[in-house]
């Protein structure tokens, strides 16, 4: 059982991980946009945030680099509808990189091993 | 009485100093009319027929024959003889001139015609006979170097081995041509027809003849030269004109066989070429059949027209530098090496009839030989730039081919990023279908009735994920990952996952896959998006129950891949454009498939053509190199692989 914080700009998607995030036990809190996601972490403090990249308004990389600045022990991982992008994740500070998939399995792997290393 | 005895002496004397006189006033008017026949001589044949007829004519010197030797350098040669060669013909042509009287005009005349068959003969006979006046002891050689006129009346009192002995005159008469004080040769003449011997009248008018021709025989020689070395360089220059006009090899290898025997006024000409160690005729010119049509198989028309073709000294000169003079089938032949540096890149070779009555050794002089070198150095300069001219439109080609290639790369390259914004849009809603659909599959057991729905709903965005994945990805950073696979396997699969397309099509499928196919590296998704798509494409063109043939086959060190419909063939311009990403849409498609089919395919190190004809339906051929273990690095080109480095080069 976690707090995750999942910051997507597509409803179906955030209905999609609410959903199935929330069958696995996980208390999931859901943004529309960067901004939103920043607003708040101003008062919670999740055990993963769970970021889209590609989004209207703040672009998924800003916001990393805003929580970074706040508190850089917050997990973060990068969910992206763009492959081509996993090649440079080594370069960002994000802790993890998941392509979108309907397969949720590998998201929640990912999840469940940042929270066991903590 | 003494005074009368006086008197008749003083007569007599005045007499015969008036007929000596009347003599020399006599051979004078002769000597002056010859010459100015002579001077008219257009050319060194001509001037030396009309001084042999001049020796020759009853009008004038009434020599039965005369020989003619000419200098050159040391070497004194027999180059034209005029008179009859037996009684019989002396006979009949003394009786033709008598009752004609022809006047030395009209025999000067007949000079330009040629002489006679004996003229000729007696030109054989006297050509047979060369020698070196600085080491001869001949009669003739001293004739020349002593610049001394020689009556000799009895033959058998000279050398047994004397070369004018050849000549078969009991006596005669050899006088020296001199031009400047410097001897040019000589003519020999005498009456071994009439057994008589000459007359001192004919030896003095002979001497002065003599003198005066060879001053003009000297200048027809040097004007003969004058033209040979113009002919020369207009030749040359003909065939710079063609070095510098980058005409293509087979032109100008006709073209250089051609020139070499009009500048040589050869009968023909010919140019091999080698090819794989064997000479190999590669142009003829004939004068009398023109320019000759090659085969491919080289030497068959050759052998019929002329029987140079296989000429054995051909190949017996190829090692010597300069041209050769031979003799073969009745004709005479000169052969040079076309030499490249230090190689031999091919033969040029001018042929012409034995029995020419030009000047010279049957027909090619030592400067005919000596002009055919210095034709064939430039001749096979001309041939190598024709040749180097050739291996450069294949290189443009072949960076044409590139260049095809890398604006089909290009595009797709664009098409990455424009794949890259599409993606987003579809992948979020995919994955939101998908999703849901795993979610609530999860949440029912197998015997619900909604469950076969929703593994549909879940496989079929799974394979649109896939292919999404794919194609998105291909041109940017998804390098094939070849293993070791069947590619009947991956077609068998690829023909299941399509059974619904093809059955609502009602195709005729005929299938006929080798059982002794070896497996090759190949990364099996990507080949089977390439099968898909074709198969696909050939459902979409066929009418309905059309026939589809799939085959595979190994072809020595590829394997065939063939897909082949009877749908309407594509247009030509169509084709063309066919792996062109977006080039070709057809109704409903997305101008993609063929283009990432091309792709890979092309990364797999293999080709994939297209042929579409009325009646034949349209052919798709795909080839793939057999790669085995040991040839693992040389197999799939991985071109993404570069661009990986570099990202990875960039991590901190």
């Amino acid at each position: 059982m976690a707090r995750i914080l999942v910051v997507d700009d597509d409803s179906s998607l955030r209905m999609l991980y609410e959903r199935e995030l929330g069958d696995e036990g996980h208390d999931v809190t859901t943004a529309a946009s960067g901004e939103d996601a920043l607003k708040i972490l101003e008062n919670n403090q999740p055990d993963v945030v769970v970021l889209d990249i590609k989004m209207d308004g703040m672009d998924g990389l800003t916001v990393l680099d805003e929580i970074m600045k706040r508190d850089s022990t917050i997990p973060v991982i990068l969910n992206t509808a763009y492959s081509t992008f996993k090649a440079d994740f080594a370069t960002w500070n994000a802790d993890a990189y998941v392509v979108k998939s309907s397969d949720l399995s590998e998201l929640k792997r990912t999840i469940d091993e940042i929270l066991q290393a903590q | 009485m003494d005074t009368d005895l006086e008197g008749q002496a003083v007569i007599e004397d005045l007499r015969r100093r008036l007929a000596e006189v009347e003599q020399a006033s006599y051979s004078m008017r002769l000597l002056l009319e010859m010459l100015s026949y002579l001077q008219a001589a257009e050319d060194l044949e001509t001037t030396l027929r009309i001084i042999l007829t001049c020796v020759t004519s009853g009008y004038t010197l009434g020599f039965n024959r005369a020989f003619l030797f000419l200098l050159d350098d040391a070497k004194l040669s027999g180059v034209m003889a005029v008179g009859p060669s037996d009684p019989f013909e002396a006979g009949q042509i003394w009786h033709e001139l008598e009752t004609n009287t022809r006047a030395l005009e009209d025999l000067i005349a007949s000079c330009r015609m040629g002489g006679s068959q004996g003229d000729r003969q007696l030109s054989e006979l006297v050509r047979t006979i060369s020698l070196d006046t600085q080491a001869s002891s001949s009669i003739l050689a001293r004739c020349v170097n002593e610049r001394e006129p020689f009556v000799i009346e009895d033959v058998s009192c000279l050398a047994r081995e004397d070369p004018a002995r050849r000549l078969n005159a009991k006596a005669f008469v050899c006088v020296p041509m001199v031009s400047a004080s410097k001897p040019i040769g000589l003519i020999l003449a005498d009456n071994s027809i009439t057994c008589r011997n000459p007359t001192p009248e004919q030896v003095n008018l002979l001497k002065m003849l003599a003198w005066q021709a060879g001053q003009i025989v000297e200048r027809a020689r040097y004007e003969e030269d004058i033209k040979r070395r113009l002919q020369e360089f207009s030749t040359l220059n003909e065939i710079s004109k063609g070095i510098l006009s980058t005409t293509d090899l087979e032109t100008e290898i006709s073209l250089i066989a051609r020139i070499s025997a009009q500048a040589l006024n050869a009968r023909g000409g010919v140019v091999r070429l080698i090819q794989e160690g064997k000479l190999v005729a590669k142009a003829i010119f004939s004068r009398t059949i023109g320019e000759i049509g090659i085969d491919k198989d080289g030497e068959q028309p050759i052998a019929k027209s002329i029987p140079a073709s296989s000429c054995p000294i051909v190949t017996g000169s190829i090692g010597g530098k300069q041209a050769e003079v031979r003799y073969a089938w009745g004709r005479c032949f000169m052969c040079t090496p076309l030499s490249k540096g230090d190689g031999i890149i091919g033969t040029l070779t001018v042929f012409d009839e034995i029995f020419s009555d030009s000047l010279g050794e049957n027909g090619f002089t030592r400067e005919d030989a000596r002009f055919l070198s210095v034709l064939a150095g430039q001749a096979a300069i001309a041939i190598e730039n024709a040749k180097l001219f050739e291996r450069l439109k294949q290189k443009e080609e072949h960076i044409r081919e590139l260049h095809r290639h890398l604006l089909r790369s290009e595009r797709l390259a664009a098409l990455g990023e424009v794949s890259s914004q599409v993606a987003h849009e579809i992948r979020n809603p995919l994955t939101a279908i998908g999703g849901f659909a795993r979610s609530m599959r999860r949440k029912i057991n197998d015997d619900h009735p909604d469950a076969k729905a929703l593994d549909v709903i879940v496989s079929e965005t799974s394979r649109l994920e896939r292919i999404l994945n794919e194609q998105l990805c291909f041109a940017k950073l998804s390098p094939p990952n070849p293993k070791l696979d069947d590619v009947n396997r991956i077609m068998k699969e690829t023909i299941d996952l399509l059974s619904d397309a093809i059955a609502s099509k009602k195709a005729r499928l005929e299938i006929d896959l080798s059982d002794s196919l070896p497996q090759i590296y190949v990364d099996a998704d990507k080949m089977k998006q390439v099968f898909i798509n074709l198969i696909q494409n050939a459902i979409d063109i066929i009418d309905n129950e059309g026939r589809i043939s799939i085959t595979t086959k190994r072809v020595d060190r590829t394997i065939e891949i063939r897909f082949a419909n009877d749908g309407p063939p594509i247009p030509k311009e169509v084709v063309d454009k066919l792996f062109v990403p977006f080039a070709t849409t057809k109704a409903g498609g997305s101008g993609l498939g063929l283009a990432i089919a091309y792709e890979i395919v092309f990364e797999h190190g293999g080709t994939i053509d297209v042929r579409s004809e009325e009646g034949l339906g349209t052919i798709f051929l795909i080839t793939l190199p057999l790669i085995v273990e040991g040839d693992r690095r040389r197999g799939p080109v991985d071109r993404r692989s570069q661009i990986r480095d570099r990202r990875r080069g960039r991590m901190p």
